[in-house]
């Protein structure tokens, strides 16, 4: 039986990679109950393990106290969720922190259902519950392809959307600026490892990059390589930094509506460099050949396994063509306060890439065939 | 009358004792996923005999009616190659479509032929399902690194070079008709791409829905392993043997590519634990 007067949280996505963190970071940061809807005991169990890394990153563990002040609830689908509100009874909710999503680029059925159909459900329960605030993690590339800085506040309609993905999450904001209920939309970019290199979640972002790497390039040593690197920034931000900005911007800005969340511009690496990284420790061909647009590439004189790696990074590689540059007052407001925060730079980078490649047997083979033999 | 190599040698192991074929020092584990695949590959050539089958009336020709009622031949004679393969190494085997991803596969077909997309017909049977063929008969004929018995060797080598000379007629059946109607083409691919790849490459799998419980064989209790290959490489060779048959069949990857992209989302996005002790995490 809850016997504490502490309020409870509704945390999705909690089973996520960002939703977990955030978790660690609420249980950290604040006094509150924590109810996560998860599918499986097995599921419970490798989310409590996510939120005991997201709390040994602040520097705590998972103590019984702190594992108390967590609940499990059914999952999100449609037809489950008045065994949600069940599971709400006799415990004030006081927030709903809102960070399931789909991510998959291409079914857009899915994200349509999951990333605008979902949030309309739960500002739905929100607004019946009488919710003090509802949070809502999207994402920075929510503006779409727009010229200038994508500032903090709503975006109108761009003159395109690289994906569906981002079309959805800026729908999902609308709903939750909209509804009526005091909202904060929080705008992470591209999240990397910790500070440490350590990295928890999905192979996402630049993880899905060197995953690509790994699994079309590392067969047989390619002695000249066709790369789409722009000479343009990349907008990362570390995990643990990811965590650390969450807790600021709830303690010190619970009135913004909308934060970005991503390292100074200044520090990050280029997409060249982040593949200058690759080639150096890793791919070493005779030749580079950079391309600024996959559109530049001339497919056919490529070998098949250049080819599908560049097919099928087609997505990212379009949007890392593009100028990307999110305004950041904020977060600058907030590290005048005090807060410190790790930048991604070149060599944060470089040390989240080498953790990678320390714990991939495939480059290892491939290094240690190849490396050898030039 | 002249009589087919493979078809002789073939009826001669059909008359062999059953089990006299068994490698020595292969597991059960190894003919389990051995019994699996071929059922797999039999439940293509089953599919493959319906899609031409099908297709004929959608032909005008005489000599293209003759050509696809011969293919449909053909791939009947393959189901029943394979099924006395498992015969003679006295393994189970099914011989029907059973998993959902090939009941799809052939549904797409018919609608295809519903709507008189002869395009669309040619590149879901001779272009995708033959190339997926093709990685499969490479595969189990040992040219791919997989460490596969002599005789399904054998049977897989001979079965390939079929599958490879269906894959030649349906690439420059599409050549051909891109130069008379590009955009027409590039939408049938489109439309086929979305409906098929997604299921074949759904097939790459260790496990099933229903096949191992009709074979008998105890699901997810053996997998590519067993021939000392992953379902990564095997993946990642079917990516490569797709991009070269659109790229043989005249499409530019300008069409491909973002069609190419889509499948990043196949398998899901793999989790990933970076730098953090193994073992410290629950599976």
């Amino acid at each position: 039986m809850n016997v504490t007067r502490r309020p409870t949280v509704l945390l999705t996505g909690g089973s996520g990679f960002l939703g977990s963190l955030a978790a660690a970071s609420l249980l950290a940061g604040e006094e509150c109950d924590l109810l996560l809807p998860v599918r499986s005991h097995h599921g419970q169990d490798q989310l409590l393990w996510h939120i005991g890394f997201g709390l040994k990153t602040l520097g705590l563990e998972l103590t019984p106290a702190l594992r108390e002040r967590i609940r499990f609830g059914p999952p999100l689908e449609a037809e489950r969720l008045k065994e949600l509100e069940a599971a709400l009874e006799g415990a004030p909710l006081a927030e709903v922190v809102h960070c399931a999503g789909c991510l998959d680029y291409f079914d857009k059925a899915t994200l349509e259902a999951v990333n605008v159909g979902l949030t309309e459900r739960l500002v739905d329960l929100a607004l019946r519950r009488k919710v003090d605030r509802f949070t809502y993690l999207s994402t920075a590339y929510s503006c779409g392809y727009l010229e200038g800085t994508a500032p903090e506040g709503p975006h109108p309609d761009p003159a395109a959307d690289p994906t569906d993905y981002t079309r959805t999450k800026r729908a999902a904001e609308r709903l939750v600026a909209g509804s009526g209920l005091r909202f904060q939309v929080l705008r992470p970019s591209i999240v990397v490892g910790t500070i440490e290199g350590q990295y928890t979640g999905k192979r996402y972002g630049l993880y899905q990059l060197w995953n690509g790497m790994e699994r079309l390039l590392c067969k047989k040593w390619l002695p000249v390589l066709h790369v789409v690197a722009p000479q343009r920034k990349v907008s990362l931000l570390h995990q643990d930094a990811f965590q650390r900005a969450f807790m600021a911007v709830r303690r010190d800005l619970p009135e913004a509506p909308y934060v970005h969340l991503t390292s100074r511009y200044e520090t990050a690496p280029t997409m060249r460099q982040i593949w200058d990284l690759w080639n150096q420790a890793c791919a070493r061909p005779r030749e580079v050949v950079y391309y600024d647009k996959v559109d530049d590439v001339p497919l056919l004189e490529l070998d098949s396994r250049q080819r599908a790696f560049l097919s099928l990074a087609w997505a990212n590689l379009q949007i890392s063509s593009r100028h990307w540059h999110f305004a950041t007052g904020h977060l600058e407001a907030l590290r005048q306060r005090g807060l410190q925060l790790d930048d991604v730079t070149l060599a944060s980078t470089e040390l989240c890439q080498r953790r990678f490649i320390e714990g991939s047997e495939v480059v290892q083979r491939f290094i240690q065939l190849y490396h050898r033999a030039a | 009358m002249s009589v087919n190599p493979t078809d002789a040698a073939e009826a001669q192991a059909v008359n062999a004792p059953a089990g006299s074929y068994r490698q020595e020092g292969r597991s059960d584990k190894y003919y389990n996923l051995i019994s699996y695949i071929v059922s797999n590959a039999v439940a293509g050539e089953y599919i493959a005999t319906d899609n031409y089958s099908e297709e004929v009336h959608l032909f005008p020709t005489l000599d293209e009616k003759s050509y696809l009622l011969h293919q449909a031949e053909e791939e009947n004679r393959h189901a029943k190659t394979l099924m006395a393969l498992c015969h003679r190494l006295k393994i189970p085997v099914v011989g029907r479509p059973v998993e959902p991803q090939w009941l799809a596969v052939r549904n797409t077909f018919a609608e295809a032929v519903a709507k008189k997309d002869v395009a669309a017909c040619i590149i879901v049977q001779d272009v995708m399902i033959e190339t997926m063929a093709v990685v499969l008969y490479r595969t189990l004929s040992g040219m791919e690194e997989a460490d596969t018995d002599p005789e399904t060797r054998r049977v897989a080598g001979a079965i390939l070079k079929d599958e490879l000379e269906h894959l030649d007629w349906g690439r420059n059946w599409i050549r051909e008709h891109l130069q008379r109607d590009e955009a027409a083409v590039n939408a049938s691919l489109t439309w086929a791409h979305h409906q098929v790849m997604p299921q074949m490459f759904g097939l790459i799998r260790n496990g099933c829905d229903f096949l191992c419980g009709d074979l008998g064989v105890e699901c997810g209790s053996f997998g590519v392993e067993e021939i000392k290959t992953d379902l990564d490489s095997i993946r990642m060779l079917a990516l490569d043997h797709y991009i070269e048959s659109l790229d043989r069949s005249g499409f530019h990857p300008k069409v491909t590519s973002p069609l190419i992209a889509t499948m990043s989302s196949y398998e899901g996005m793999p989790a990933a634990l970076v730098g953090v002790k193994t073992g410290a995490a629950p599976a």
